[in-house]
C-alpha cells in the first residue's frame, strides 16, 4: 500500500505553508487520501513554520510523527531530521546554506541548490519553496502536470507573469532531480513503492474544519455572521466575508466579541439564521450573551475553536482545554447543546445539526473544535444531499391573525413556543433578559418562574434528547478494553486502530447534554476504561465520573499545544496491556 | 394612532416624579404622531430604570444585557428593513459599560435612533456615581466626591462622527416629542441625549437645576449643519445648556454602503437553503 509522509519546514515567510497546501491538493487530485497539519508562531515574519502531509491509498486520519521526506528550507529545519522514518527517508535541502555540516548524515541529503537555481531561473527570493516542491515531486516519482494546473489556479489571479515564473521554477526543481538524482529517485521509489495516479472512486474535497463550518452555514441559509478576529477561528470570518456579497448575507467584524454575539442575537430575533465564532478568550467575553439567548429563547450558533489557555495562552496551537468552560459558561442554569465534531466532514454535518436544533428548540448551540482540525486539511466527501429542514418554530401571519392575543412565552407541551418576527401584525412581544411572563413582561412571581424554567429546560430537553447526534462505536465490540475521547482525538485513535484492534472505542460528538445512557451501555461489563484527552487535567474523564460514576483505569493527557500523536497512543496501550 | 395603543397591561413602576415618565409619554406621542404602528417598531432597551420601561410599551421589544443594547439593535436593523429601531439606554449603559459600542454606533451610522436617559446617576442600583456625574458629585461609591471629569455625551457623539446629535429635557415634553420625531425620521444613526432628573438619588441635577439652565437652539440663530460650531456648542454644559438639534447632516448609512442587496430575502422561509456546489469547486 503506497503512503507517504512529507514535511516542509522553514522560517516564516519562506512559503512552507503555501507549497504544503499545494502538495496536499496535488496528492488528493491524484487519487490519495490526504491529511495535513501545520505549525506556526504568533508572529507575522520569522518564527518557524512547518507543514506536514500524509497521503495514502487507504483512508488515513492523521499525520505521523515520522516522515519519509523532509524539505528543510533553512538550517534550523534540520532539527526535524530526527523524525526520519527509516533508512530510505531523505532530507531535501540546499547543502550550501548549511553552516554546521555535522548536524545531519550527508548520505541522507538530497542537495538541491535552491539559491543557485532560483537566481539562474530569475525567480524571486520567496519562490525557493516552489523549487523545493518540484524537486520533491520528482523524488517521489510523480508527474507534475496536475501540479501545473494547481499553480495556474492558485496564482491565476496574480497574473500570467507570476504563474509562468512559478511553473518555470517548479519545473527547474523537478528537472534538477531528474538530471542529478535520477538514481536517488529510483532508489526512493524502489524502497518506497511506485507512486501512481489513481482515479478516485468518489468526489473528494480538501478542506479545513473552519472552512467546513463556514460552507455548511452558508448552505443552511446563514443570514448574519458577526465575529471579532481571533486565532484560530479567524478563517471562518475571512471566508464568510469573502463570499457574503455573492450569497446575500451579512458579515460584520464587530468592535469586540460582546458586540459579535449580541448583534447575532439581535439578527436572530429579527429572523435571520445567525452565527458567531471565536476562540476561548473571545468566548469568555460572549458568555453573558449566551445566557441572553437562552432566557429570550433566541436561536444562536456559536463556534468555539479552542487553543491552549489560560488567558492569551498559545494562540497558534491546539488543545481541548475548553470543554468544561463551554459547557458551564454564563450565570444561571439553562439548556444548551455542545457539539464536538472530529474532522472537517463532521464539522460540515454537525453545523447543520447545530442550526436545526438551535432554531427548533430556540436555544444556544455551541460547536466546539480545536486548532488541529480547524486549520488542518482533510480530504473528505461532502454530502450535499443531506436534507435540511425548512424554518422551524416560527409562527405565521395567518396563525397570528387567527388568535386573540399572542403569547410568545406561553407554556406548551414541548416547551417550544413559535416565535413571531418584527414586522408581523399582532406578533408584538418583549424578548426579555429579566425573568418574564407569557408576554415577555418582567415577572418575579415564584410560580411563573418555575413554569418558565420547566418550559425552557425540562420540557425542551425531553424532546431534544432524541434528536442529538448519536455516538458511533468502533473496533472490537466484544473487547473488555474501552477507549473514550471527544472531538478531534478520534483521528489519532482510529489511526491507532489500524495497528491495535483489541479495544472498543467511542468518540463523543455531543458532550452536552451528556450522552449518559449511551456511555453507560458502552461501558457495561468492561474491565478497563482508557480516556484520552488533549488537555491537562482530564475534563472528559471528570464528566464520565460525574454522569456515569465510572473512573478511568488509564488516562493519557497532553497539553503542550501539540495534538497527541497516534504513536503515543499505541505506545501507551502497549505499556498498559491494551 | 391612539397613544394608548402603545400601552401594555403593566403600569409604570418608576418613582413618582421620575423623568422617565416624560420620556415614556414623549416617545409614545412621537410614534403615534408619526403613525408608526406597534408592529412596525422595535425598541431595544438597556438594563436600568430606563430598561424597566420595556414592560410598559407595546411593540417588538428587546430588553437585553446591561450596556449591550446597541449591538442587538444593529443586528436587528441589518437584517430587517421593515422595522424602525429605537434604543433606550441610561447614561450608565451607554457611557459607562457600553461606551465602546456607542462610539462605534456613531461612526457606523446604521439607521436607528438612540435615546439616552441621562440622569447623571445609577438609579436602579440605588444611587452610585455615573460617567455623566459632575466632577465632585458625592454618592454612595464616591463619598468624597467624583475625582474624574464627566463624559460629555453630545461631544463624544460628535467626535465619533455621528450625523445627528441632539439634546432634550424630560421637563419639556413638546420639544422632546419634536426631537424624537426628527431623530426617528433621520436616515442614519440619530442620537438624542435626554436630561431626566432622578428624584430619588440625584439631589444636584434636579428638575429646577435644568429648568434654570436650558434654552432652545431653535430660538437662536444657530445653524445645525456646521460641524465646528457644533463642537463648540456641545461644550456648553454648565450655566447654560442648549436643547435641540446640535448637528444634523446627511451621511451615507451603513446599509446603503454595504453590498447586501435585499436583506429581507434572508427572512423568507423559502430561501433558507442555498446551493454551495459552486463554492466547493475551490476545494477540489
Amino acid at each position: 500500500m503506497y503512503d507517504i509522509d512529507w514535511k516542509i519546514a522553514g522560517v516564516g515567510g519562506m512559503g512552507a505553508m503555501g507549497v504544503g497546501l499545494i502538495f496536499s491538493k496535488f496528492m488528493m487530485r491524484t487519487g490519495y487520501w490526504v491529511v495535513d497539519y501545520n505549525e506556526y508562531n504568533s508572529i507575522i515574519k520569522g518564527g518557524h513554520n512547518t507543514f506536514q502531509v500524509r497521503a495514502s491509498l487507504e483512508v488515513n486520519y492523521c499525520v505521523s510523527s515520522k516522515v519519509d521526506l523532509l524539505i528543510a528550507l533553512d538550517e534550523y529545519s534540520l532539527i526535524y531530521s530526527n523524525s526520519l522514518k527509516n533508512d530510505s527517508s531523505v532530507i531535501l535541502c540546499d547543502w550550501e546554506l548549511i553552516k554546521d555540516k555535522t548536524v545531519v548524515d550527508r548520505s541522507r541529503v538530497v542537495d538541491v541548490p535552491f539559491s543557485v537555481i532560483n537566481k539562474s531561473e530569475g525567480g524571486d527570493e520567496i519562490m525557493k519553496n516552489i523549487i523545493a516542491l518540484g524537486a520533491s515531486l520528482a523524488l517521489i516519482g510523480a508527474d507534475i502536470d496536475i501540479c501545473v494546473d494547481i499553480l495556474n489556479e492558485q496564482f491565476g489571479k496574480k497574473g500570467d507573469l507570476v504563474v509562468e515564473k512559478n511553473i518555470k521554477l517548479l519545473k527547474a526543481g523537478y528537472n534538477y532531480i531528474l538530471g542529478k538524482y535520477r538514481n536517488y529517485m529510483v532508489l526512493f521509489t524502489r524502497k518506497h513503492g511506485m507512486y501512481k495516479t489513481i482515479e478516485p472512486s468518489d468526489k473528494r474535497y480538501l478542506i479545513t474544519g473552519n472552512e467546513a463550518i463556514a460552507l455548511s452555514s452558508v448552505e443552511e441559509g446563514l443570514g448574519f455572521f458577526a465575529a471579532y478576529p481571533m486565532t484560530p477561528a479567524s478563517s471562518i470570518l475571512h471566508y464568510l466575508a469573502s463570499i457574503s456579497s455573492d450569497y446575500n448575507f451579512v458579515v460584520k467584524q464587530t468592535e469586540d466579541e460582546i458586540a459579535a454575539i449580541n448583534s447575532a442575537i439581535g439578527a436572530s430575533f429579527a429572523g435571520a439564521r445567525s452565527m458567531t465564532s471565536t476562540s476561548g478568550g473571545g468566548f469568555a467575553l460572549m458568555t453573558e450573551g449566551l445566557g441572553l439567548a437562552a432566557i429570550t429563547e433566541t436561536p444562536i450558533v456559536v463556534c468555539v475553536v479552542s487553543r491552549p489557555g489560560p488567558s492569551t495562552g498559545m494562540p497558534t496551537w491546539t488543545d481541548q482545554g475548553d470543554l468544561r468552560f463551554v459547557m458551564h459558561s454564563s450565570q444561571g442554569e439553562f439548556l444548551r447543546v455542545v457539539l464536538t465534531p472530529s474532522d472537517p466532514e463532521e464539522c460540515f454535518r454537525l453545523t447543520k445539526v447545530a442550526f436545526y436544533l438551535s432554531e427548533k428548540y430556540q436555544i444556544p448551540v455551541i460547536i466546539l473544535t480545536d486548532k488541529y482540525i480547524a486549520e488542518g486539511h482533510w480530504s473528505c466527501r461532502i454530502d450535499l444531499n443531506i436534507t435540511t429542514a425548512s424554518r422551524n418554530s416560527l409562527i405565521s401571519q395567518v396563525a397570528l391573525d387567527r388568535i386573540e392575543t399572542y403569547e410568545r412565552y406561553s407554556d406548551t407541551p414541548s416547551g417550544i413556543t413559535p416565535r413571531s418576527l418584527p414586522g408581523m401584525k399582532k406578533g408584538e412581544y418583549l424578548a426579555n433578559s429579566d425573568e418574564h411572563d407569557n408576554y415577555g413582561i418582567n415577572s418575579e412571581d415564584a410560580s411563573n418562574r418555575l413554569v418558565q424554567l420547566n418550559k425552557r429546560y425540562t420540557k425542551k430537553l425531553a424532546r431534544l434528547i432524541s434528536e442529538l447526534p448519536t455516538n458511533k462505536i468502533y473496533g472490537n465490540k466484544d473487547s473488555k478494553n474501552a477507549v473514550i475521547t471527544f472531538g478531534s482525538l478520534k483521528n489519532q485513535v482510529l489511526e491507532s486502530m489500524k495497528t491495535n484492534t483489541n479495544f472498543k472505542y467511542m468518540n463523543l460528538r455531543c458532550v452536552c447534554p451528556f450522552p449518559t445512557s449511551e456511555v453507560n451501555s458502552f461501558l457495561d461489563g468492561i474491565d478497563n476504561l482508557f480516556v484520552i484527552e488533549n488537555n491537562y487535567i482530564g475534563q472528559l474523564a471528570g464528566l464520565i465520573r460525574e454522569y456515569v460514576g465510572r473512573a478511568p483505569n488509564y488516562q493519557l493527557l497532553k497539553d503542550d499545544g501539540r495534538p497527541i500523536q497516534y504513536e503515543e497512543i499505541l505506545d501507551f496501550m502497549k505499556k498498559n496491556g491494551y | 394612532m391612539d397613544i394608548n395603543s402603545y400601552n401594555t397591561y403593566k403600569k409604570p413602576t418608576w418613582c413618582p416624579g421620575c423623568g422617565n415618565f416624560g420620556i415614556w409619554i414623549a416617545l409614545k406621542t412621537a410614534l403615534s404622531q408619526l403613525e408608526i404602528e406597534t408592529h412596525k417598531v422595535t425598541i431595544v432597551f438597556d438594563v436600568g430604570c430606563s430598561g424597566n420601561g420595556s414592560s410598559f410599551i407595546k411593540c417588538y421589544g428587546f430588553h437585553g444585557l446591561h450596556g449591550r443594547s446597541l449591538p442587538v439593535a444593529m443586528g436587528i436593523k441589518l437584517v430587517c428593513d421593515n422595522t424602525k429601531v429605537i434604543i433606550m439606554s441610561g447614561d450608565g449603559g451607554a457611557l459607562g459599560i457600553g461606551v465602546g459600542h456607542f462610539i462605534h454606533a456613531c461612526r457606523r451610522n446604521v439607521d436607528m435612533t438612540m435615546i439616552i436617559h441621562d440622569n447623571q446617576v445609577y438609579g436602579l442600583t440605588t444611587g452610585q456615581t455615573s460617567p455623566a456625574s459632575e466632577k465632585g458629585y458625592k454618592s454612595k461609591t464616591t463619598p468624597l466626591g467624583v475625582l474624574e471629569e464627566s463624559v460629555n455625551p453630545v461631544l463624544l457623539a460628535l467626535s465619533s462622527k455621528c450625523g445627528f446629535v441632539s439634546q432634550g429635557f424630560s421637563g419639556q415634553m413638546n420639544h422632546l416629542v419634536d426631537l424624537m420625531k426628527s431623530g426617528i425620521n433621520y436616515k442614519g444613526f440619530a442620537f438624542i441625549n435626554v436630561f431626566q432628573p432622578c428624584v430619588t438619588y440625584n439631589h444636584v441635577n434636579t428638575f429646577e437645576y435644568f429648568q434654570k439652565r436650558v434654552y432652545k437652539l431653535e430660538e437662536t440663530d444657530y445653524k445645525t449643519d456646521d460641524y465646528n460650531a457644533a463642537l463648540i456648542k456641545a461644550q456648553e454644559c454648565g450655566d447654560k445648556i442648549p436643547l435641540g438639534i446640535l448637528y444634523s447632516v446627511e451621511r451615507e448609512t451603513y446599509e446603503e454602503g454595504s453590498v447586501y442587496t435585499d436583506l429581507s430575502k434572508n427572512l423568507s422561509p423559502d430561501n433558507i437553503n442555498r446551493n454551495i456546489f459552486e463554492l466547493l469547486s475551490e476545494f477540489e
